[in-house]
């Protein structure tokens, strides 16, 4: 047999054995996907346009007091001291013209939803509405009476509908909190 | 409640009422838990003015003015009315015969009125003769209709979500 | 004429200058406004000339709905009328039913249900002193100091009837369950804070010169113009009238109790403010006494039938309710509806005398009379 010969000694190929932790060290599948952000040089990151002006719009939305009814008492106890708002960068605002969401709160009737559609079209875009309680999403407990607008959702279009008579401030917080994953997922398809 | 042969004529407040307005033309009766004392639309101003004026009886407080609805017997206005200074509450009940729900208005006596007549005559289509602003309150300005009558109904879920045709000839 | 505007003199004398009356429209929309109610204001220069109200943008079709529900059932929608003190107004209700029906109420069904409209009457009367502050200009504190108690009451609603604003916890009959063993210390503790945030509110709003300039002598008026207009409430007795359903007319169990009511002098904002909050003072004297007064024993009548079918019955039942004189006119006529439920809210009447009180005084001043009025739209739309 001379040294020069071309087959490689027969080697078992090395196949780790874990034993008993087999399963916990078996490496992940990581799906292909965009990263939201890379860092190209030390203090410079890449990050796409979208993501940016989602996570600011979704942390900086400022609600129209928009107040009807019963439902209103419950909001403005959301943005008090024991259920804070504020922490999500959720500042109530009084003018139309100034906000980004409308939180309709409270029954809309025949008479009022001319104004509610002037406010709404008062607000500039990128705006969203969230339907808090049961008499917003349609009618709630005054559904067979004829002057009572089944919904504000007849009129404007509704981003997050918030069930409840009235619902509970925690639950409103719960509503803003699907509103901000809706920004963040839509991000690319709305400019 | 009130049987017809034991009834006695002048309950309660009606008595005194009847002591201090020799004149006035009313047919009293008892309710749940007051006094009620029936007159017609021609006689109410008259009644009224003399509660309100004689200073024995003082019912300086209109509380409540109530339209009612009684099918086949016309519309009826209810008025409660309480003394400050006695401590006596009654209540005037004026029927109106049905196609006619003509009533004189008690706004130059009670300013409170002024609201109350106007709800109650855009409920039921009672008409408040004299009175200074007979506009529409609680609906729409421009709306003819009196959601109040028996006769109006109220619309099932399945109408009003846009589901169903409503009931033909009647339309809003 | 020169083109400087310095070197143009214009003669003002007083009847030279030509002005021109401007329309403000207070709209239903404004932070300022408590719930959708709109008014169109002429102004001529700051002062208020003409006022016009403009109410409706709440009729949601309470009695028409009362109409078509059984007994039990058409609670639900008298709840939300006064939607700040959602007891009170079950107590007008259920007296109403009881009194037609002729349905006896346990003692001890009593004294929870004063309790509860009590604290319903604190809670709202914290809110008005929360709106009104802001109105006046302290635009966050009043309410963060309002929501403090209003939370904790809240708390104790949701542990004892289940729901914090509109619990249904009243019946034809009694209240549904029991309190919880807890309860009598839990009440005292509620008590003594509430107390402590009288103490806040009149630091913060009473000792605050700015506030005692704005409100005193603005608006001020005469028993006999309220009486007349019908306004009843906080409002009559700051013109110095010490009237109170509670006490010229006892319902339940208030000729038991002992309570004063606090008035006023001139029926200005600022006595209106002060019988305000002195009467929650009162009001916590009276929870007290509750606790101390309640016997044991049912708290529904045991006799009730499963469909409350009434014949014949008309009354009118008048409650002390947080806003004036709270109405409940019923009228039944067989089967189990009610035929006819009128709804006498103390805010329809207050309202009515809007355009007096506001016509000569400035507009800023305007938002605070509105205010000093304490209106709820639930019960002025009915």
């Amino acid at each position: 047999m001379a040294l020069n010969d071309a087959t490689p000694p027969q080697v078992k190929p090395y196949v780790p054995d874990f034993g008993s932790e087999a399963e916990r060290l078996r490496p992940v599948e990581i799906p292909e996907a965009r990263a939201a952000y890379r860092l190209v040089l030390p203090g410079v990151m890449q990050v796409g346009v979208d993501t940016v002006f989602a996570m600011s719009r979704k942390s900086s939305l400022w609600p129209m007091t928009f107040g009807l009814a019963c439902c209103a008492i419950e909001m403005i106890g959301t943005f008090m001291a024991n259920h804070d708002l504020d922490r999500f960068g959720i500042v109530p605002w009084p003018s139309p013209r100034q906000s980004d969401v409308m939180i309709v709160s409270g029954t809309v009737t025949k008479k009022m939803a001319p104004a509610i559609k002037l406010l709404y079209e008062q607000m500039p875009n990128p705006k969203y509405v969230i339907s808090m309680g049961a008499c917003a999403t349609n009618g709630g407990p005054y559904t067979e009476y004829d002057r009572v607008l089944q919904g504000v959702d007849k009129i404007i279009p509704v981003d997050v509908y918030v069930p409840g008579c009235p619902p509970r401030p925690e639950s409103l917080l719960d509503g803003f909190l699907a509103l901000q994953r809706k920004i963040m997922e839509e991000k690319r398809t709305v400019g | 409640m009130s049987n017809a042969a034991t009834t006695e004529e002048f309950p309660g407040v009606a008595a005194l009422i009847h002591k201090h307005l020799p004149k006035a033309q009313f047919v009293a009766s008892r309710t749940s838990n007051d006094v009620d004392i029936r007159t017609d639309p021609a006689h109410l101003i008259e009644l009224v003015e003399g509660l309100k004026s004689r200073p024995e009886l003082a019912f300086d407080y209109l509380r409540n003015v109530v339209g009612l609805d009684m099918e086949a017997e016309g519309l009826e206005v209810k008025y409660h009315f309480y003394s400050f200074a006695h401590n006596l509450h009654v209540q005037v009940s004026v029927p109106t015969p049905p196609g006619n729900p003509h009533v004189p208005t008690l706004t130059h006596l009670y300013a409170g009125a002024d609201w109350h007549e106007r709800e109650a005559a855009e409920m039921f289509g009672l008409v408040f003769d004299g009175h200074p602003n007979p506009k529409n309150l609680l609906l729409e300005e421009d709306l003819r209709i009196h959601p109040l009558l028996k006769a109006h109904p109220l619309q099932k879920v399945e109408i009003l979500q846009g589901i169903e045709e409503p009931t033909p000839g009647f339309k809003f | 004429m020169s083109i400087w505007p310095e070197e143009r003199v214009l003669p003002l004398e007083r009847d030279g200058l030509n002005t021109v009356d401007m329309t403000i429209n207070v709209g239903p929309q404004h932070p300022a406004t408590h719930g959708v109610f709109r008014m169109v204001l002429t102004v001529d220069g700051e002062v208020v000339v003409d006022c016009e109200p403009y109410i409706g943008y709440l009729h949601r079709g309470l009695e028409k709905l009362t109409e078509s529900a059984d007994y039990r059932q058409a609670m639900g929608w008298w709840d939300r009328t006064d939607y700040l003190a959602g007891m009170c107004c079950e107590m007008a209700y259920c007296m109403a039913v009881e009194k037609m029906a002729g349905i006896e109420v346990p003692e001890r069904a009593e004294y929870i249900r004063v309790m509860m409209a009590e604290l319903s009457r604190i809670n709202s009367h914290f809110m008005f002193l929360g709106a009104f502050g802001a109105d006046v200009g302290s635009f966050g504190t009043s309410f963060i100091y309002a929501w403090r108690e209003r939370e904790r009451i809240y708390d104790f609603f949701e542990e004892v009837a289940g729901d914090r604003m509109f619990p249904t916890y009243f019946r034809p009959g009694g209240v549904q369950m029991d309190l919880p063993a807890n309860c009598e210390s839990r009440v005292r503790g509620l008590i003594s804070s509430i107390r402590q945030g009288i103490e806040d509110f009149d630091g913060l709003l009473t000792g605050n010169e700015i506030f005692v300039e704005r409100c005193q002598g603005l608006a001020p008026m005469t028993t006999e113009r309220a009486i007349n207009w019908g306004i009843t409430g906080p409002i009559l007795r700051a013109t110095g009238l010490p009237w109170d359903v509670r006490k010229a007319e006892p319902y339940s169990v208030y000729d038991r109790l002992d309570f004063e009511i606090p008035t006023g002098k001139q029926g200005d904002i600022f006595d209106r403010y002060f019988v305000r909050l002195a009467e929650v003072y009162q009001s916590t004297r009276i929870v007290e006494q509750c606790l101390e007064q309640m016997p044991g024993g049912l708290v529904l009548n045991p006799d009730l039938p499963k469909t409350l079918r009434i014949d014949k019955g008309e009354c009118y039942i008048r409650t002390e309710g947080t806003k004036g004189e709270y109405g409940v006119y019923a009228m039944a006529r067989g089967g189990n509806k009610a035929y006819r439920m009128k709804l006498r809210s103390p805010s329809f009447s207050n309202l009515a005398a809007l355009k007096e009180m506001v016509v000569g005084s400035y507009l800023a001043d305007a938002i605070i009379i509105l205010g000093s009025l304490d209106i709820v739209l639930g019960e002025v739309d009915k």
